[in-house]
């Protein structure tokens, strides 16, 4: 979406028209589902907390002043839906019960969410494509291992693709403590998988 | 400057995330250090692997999702806050109302505690009294 026109469709969500308001949610549904799936780990709760995010800018929108962009806007309202849930799931109050593991294709049904067993290329080869899909399964569990930070700056910058000054802005932390987060979640994942020999 | 404080530089060199004197700074850097090469090129070799490219969804889930979200937005318009407003008032009222409800209730109990507190005294009082026909029959019986 280019800026002028994703400006326009704020303006008019702003003013509450919903059809500007989903064509925001179809440029950022991905990337804010992706980052919640990434930090939970669960595609129901990833479903969910997706669908409360967008709830949650719908009603901030009014005040959302353009100080930072829409993106590390929406990011911020992501980042603390996440936290939320996970300070909720280690007392054992979360409100989405996690009912499968996250390779639970019955679970996973129930909300069409395609696990990610194939890669971009819908062409690529089957014997690449199961490879790929394990290397995808040990990064995620190394991932499930790093720091709370550390995952969440590797992951907005990895996945998410933001700028280190966009995840700063929406951490609320400096620029150059992010490069460090990132810099130890390098250094862990690679120590979690097998050491330098081995990819990442 | 360590091989380790050069790590966080390293890992934004990554990404390009670094500033032109950075960039210039870890290239000089990179040249003359070879574990901190070697760091390097293992990272950038590691993140082409396919494991770490994005994972493609179905179609159908981002739009049954979009609908989802859609059909639960609230209305925001001022009709929206007209209505609000017709019920504000009587809610705040109800609010105030049980609030100073119970400020009088507390208020009533408050009042009843000195009575009680006398009905203690007039107890031990008592008791007092008890004591002192008990301790003037011990003394009786010393005698």
């Amino acid at each position: 979406m280019e800026p002028v026109e994703e400006q326009r469709w704020i303006e008019r969500a702003r003013e509450g028209e919903a059809a500007a308001f989903g064509s925001i949610i179809t440029a950022y549904q991905r990337k804010v589902f992706n980052f919640i799936m990434g930090m939970t780990r669960d595609p129901v709760v990833a479903d969910e907390l997706t669908q409360e995010v967008f709830l949650k800018a719908w009603k901030a929108l009014p005040r959302f002043r353009g100080e930072s962009g829409f993106q590390t806007w929406l990011f911020q309202i992501a980042l603390n839906a996440t936290r939320s849930w996970g300070r909720w799931k280690k007392i054992g109050l979360a409100r989405f019960v996690s009912l499968s593991e996250p390779t639970d294709r019955d679970q996973d049904d129930k909300i069409g969410y395609a696990p990610p067993l194939t890669d971009a290329h819908p062409d690529a080869d089957p014997s690449r494509q199961t490879e790929s899909a394990a290397l995808r399964e040990r990064l995620s569990r190394a991932m499930d291992r790093l720091p709370p930070r550390e995952k969440e700056v590797f992951h907005l910058r990895h996945y998410e693709d933001l700028s280190l000054k966009e995840i700063a802005q929406l951490m609320g932390i400096a620029e150059g403590s992010v490069k460090a987060h990132l810099f130890h979640a390098l250094e862990k994942m690679r120590d979690f998988l097998g050491g330098p020999s081995h990819v990442l | 400057m360590s091989c380790e404080s050069w790590g966080p530089l390293l890992a934004a060199e990554i990404y390009g995330d670094n500033s032109e004197a950075d960039h210039r700074a870890v290239t000089e850097h990179l040249a003359a250090c070879a574990p901190c090469r070697a760091q390097f090129e293992s990272w950038r070799t590691a993140l082409a692997q396919p494991g770490l490219m994005p994972a493609s969804v179905e179609e159908s889930f981002w739009i049954r999702q979009k609908a989802s979200i859609l059909a639960r937005l609230p209305e925001r318009s001022a009709e929206g806050s007209r209505v609000r407003g017709r019920w504000l008032a009587p809610v705040l009222a109800m609010g105030l109302a049980v609030t100073a409800g119970w400020g009088l209730h507390r208020q009533s109990v408050r009042r009843d505690l000195p009575i009680a507190q006398n009905m203690d005294m007039l107890q031990n009082m008592d008791m007092l009294e008890h004591l002192d026909v008990l301790e003037a029959m011990d003394q009786t019986e010393a005698q």
